[in-house]
């Protein structure tokens, strides 16, 4: 009898059991947002030094895909790093986070499908992700690019789906939120 | 300050999206021009010098300015495994020897220079992309997110920080760490408590660790606590006490962080051992010396060696008006003390030049107060004591870079026009087509913004009409000459007027190029 209505108070949604029990879900899967932001984070960072490293290798990967001309073929080359490497960045240190979340998932959807396209074709070329032009593409480096760009739409979907005032992380009396991603307060 | 809202609904995705593809653009286009440019002038000397700290530990190469900027660009460069060749660093001994460690350098890595430069490029390009993002968050919290973007996008699309900001200098990663200095303070005034004054302290070191003309921030930080405290209840007792100690805790923290960078060489070495060569600092304190018989000479400096040598280098490059500086078509010894008025005139776009007149103008034309006046003098004061401090030098005004500690303050300051015309459809537009205007001047000349001058001026042909040196040529062009002679065969008899260290023969491997 007691459990039961000890089960019943906890089920209850306005009992304080239940509350915190959901506080404490929403903090677990809080916590799970952000290792999964950082790990995403850490990975374009990772990809993003390794491409600096040999420059003119991932030059080669870019126009071994086939899918620009030498200019642009250029130009993605330099861009890639930097998108790369600033996403990364922003991703781990939560700065303009909405943005760097939006651009992932671009990038990733940019790299799955230059990947799938060239696995399609047939195309024996380096994959250009971390290592140069030493590792050829492969429907491996399609599923891990493919299941990042899942966590990143996932991640980016949650957060679109955030009204900035959960349960969790509703503010103190007074205090507005900083939803704008930019972590910019009023001094 | 304005009230910033929380942003809601689409903006909170528009604006960080537009800041992360302003600095990706930015990066993207500074790369870009570091791929295309050989090594200039001083970029010869910067890079070596900074491969000198981390291999041999000295900081007496290139001392008349910090070494925070050479530390970061060798990193790579380290890994690269560079050929070094060190015998000039001990066998010449005059005061600028650098710049011949630099041509052993190139000598010494022959083909492979280039990209060694490339990659020590690569690695100060992060310096533009903070004074972008600085501009932008600086702007927003003073005049709104709209201003924001504005500053963000009159310093992305610069064409001089384009030009410089993708080379190996101290210039623009002084000026970006200038204003992260004058941010942190910033944010400090309105919060004194331990993170932000430890964050202002630690910006401030690194700014004075950047560039030596960041030295005056050390008189700025106090006169700006002082004046933004003016008209309030000056904290009394134990909470003015509380703000002395704080502010103090920045400047020993700064000096810290200084001394840090030179690895603490040198620091608390007393006057009197040091021998100085500018007239200025011999007086102050070197033999028969006010500071001498006062007996100031006995006390430890708490500066680095090199840091103090450098100054009085530096201080004598602008006394001894031997070098010939150029203005308008009249060269001469000595300066002019309107050079870098001149320069700023003739060398920002004109969109630029439209904005900063409609920031000026429009605010009172519409009575209108863009922002609280501390706010503004936070701005003001750093962009008027820069360009004043710079100009005062008029013994050597060869550089137009060596006012761009002003440049982010002014752009920042361009955002007092968006509150005021965000309520006049006609201004709105103004603001915005001469912005558009600005961007697309500079991206028209680019990847050569190193050479720009603004449509009034002549553009970049008509530049040497109005300035030389590192304005227009710094020795930068090399690769592209070599890519004309790859393109012209038929060109003989080529002879190269090179101004700069680097040898043509080396970069060129074409044997009828000469010095």
């Amino acid at each position: 009898m007691l459990s039961g209505c000890a089960m019943s108070a906890i089920a209850s949604p306005s009992s304080p059991g239940y509350i915190r029990a959901l506080r404490a879900r929403l903090r677990l899967l809080a916590g799970l947002r952000q290792v999964a932001q950082c790990c995403l984070g850490l990975v374009f960072l990772w990809s993003s030094l390794a491409k600096w490293h040999q420059p003119y290798d991932f030059l080669r990967a870019v126009y071994g895909y086939s899918l620009v001309g030498p200019q642009v073929g250029l130009w993605v080359a330099i861009m890639v790093p930097w998108a790369e490497f600033i996403t990364g960045l922003a991703l781990i240190t939560g700065i303009a986070k909405h943005g760097a979340l939006a651009l992932s998932t671009l990038l990733l959807a940019l790299f799955c499908s230059a990947q799938g396209s060239a696995l399609v074709r047939g195309l024996q070329v380096p994959c250009g992700c971390f290592n140069g032009a030493t590792e050829l593409i492969t429907p491996v480096h399609f599923g891990f690019t493919g299941s990042l760009l899942i966590i990143s739409a996932v991640l980016l979907w949650n957060e679109s789906h955030r009204d900035g005032s959960s349960i969790i992380d509703r503010p103190a009396e007074g205090a507005g939120p900083d939803t704008s991603g930019l972590n910019v307060g009023e001094p | 300050m304005t009230a910033t809202v929380p942003a809601q609904g689409f903006s909170r995705w528009w604006r960080p999206c537009c800041v992360l593809t302003f600095l990706i653009l930015q990066a993207a286009l500074l790369t870009g021009a570091a791929c295309t440019h050989s090594p200039t002038v001083d970029e010869v000397a910067h890079l070596p010098a900074g491969l000198s700290y981390w291999q041999l530990g000295r900081f007496d190469l290139y001392c008349v300015n910090p070494p925070l900027v050479r530390l970061v660009a060798a990193l790579p460069v380290l890994y690269a495994h560079p050929s070094t060749d060190w015998r000039s660093v001990d066998s010449i001994l005059t005061s600028r020897y650098e710049f011949q460690v630099g041509s052993d350098f190139l000598g010494a890595n022959g083909d492979q220079a280039q990209r060694l430069y490339f990659l020590g490029r690569l690695a100060c390009i992060p310096f533009s992309l903070l004074g972008s993002y600085i501009c932008y968050r600086w702007g927003r919290e003073v005049y709104g997110s709209a201003a924001g973007l504005l500053a963000m996008a009159l310093w992305s699309f610069d064409p001089n920080i384009l030009g410089h900001g993708s080379l190996i200098a101290c210039d623009v990663a002084g000026a970006a760490l200038a204003v992260t200095a004058c941010y942190g303070f910033w944010r400090w005034l309105h919060s004194p408590d331990f993170p932000h004054t430890l964050l202002a302290g630690v910006c401030f070191g690194l700014a004075l660790l950047s560039k030596t003309t960041n030295i005056i921030l050390i008189l700025l930080f106090p006169l700006l606590a002082v004046i933004c405290n003016s008209e309030r209840s000056w904290p009394q007792g134990g909470k003015f006490r509380h703000r002395a100690l704080s502010l103090l805790t920045i400047l020993l923290v700064g000096l810290l962080v200084l001394n840090a960078g030179y690895g603490f060489e040198g620091t608390g070495q007393p006057l009197k051992q040091y021998t100085f060569v500018s007239r200025c600092l011999d007086q102050l304190a070197g033999e028969q010396s006010v500071g001498q018989s006062l007996g100031l000479t006995r006390i430890p400096m708490p500066l680095p060696r090199n840091y103090l040598r450098g100054i009085d280098l530096q201080k004598r490059d602008f006394e001894i008006r031997d070098t010939v500086c150029y203005l308008r078509g009249e060269s001469r010894q000595g300066g002019w003390w309107y050079y870098y008025l001149y320069a700023f005139v003739v060398k920002e776009p004109l969109g630029t030049l439209a904005v900063v007149i409609l920031a000026l103008v429009l605010p009172s034309l519409l009575s209108s107060q863009a922002a609280p006046w501390r706010s503004e003098v936070m701005l003001v004061l750093p962009a008027v004591t820069f360009f004043l401090l710079v100009s005062s030098q008029t013994g050597y005004t060869p550089h137009y870079r060596y006012v761009f500690p002003s440049l982010p303050f002014i752009f920042i300051l361009c955002g007092r026009a968006v509150p005021v015309a965000m309520r006049s459809r006609f201004a709105a537009v103004a603001v915005l087509v001469c912005v558009a205007a600005s961007v697309v001047s500079s991206l028209a000349i680019y990847p050569h913004s190193l050479s720009y001058f603004n449509e009034l001026a002549g553009g970049p042909l008509g530049g040497p009409q109005h300035l030389l040196d590192s304005n227009i040529d710094w020795g930068q062009d090399l690769l592209f000459l070599r890519q004309w002679l790859e393109e012209h065969p038929e060109a003989e008899g080529i002879r190269v007027a090179c101004f700069g260290y680097a040898d043509p023969a080396i970069l060129n491997k074409t044997p009828q190029l000469g010095k």
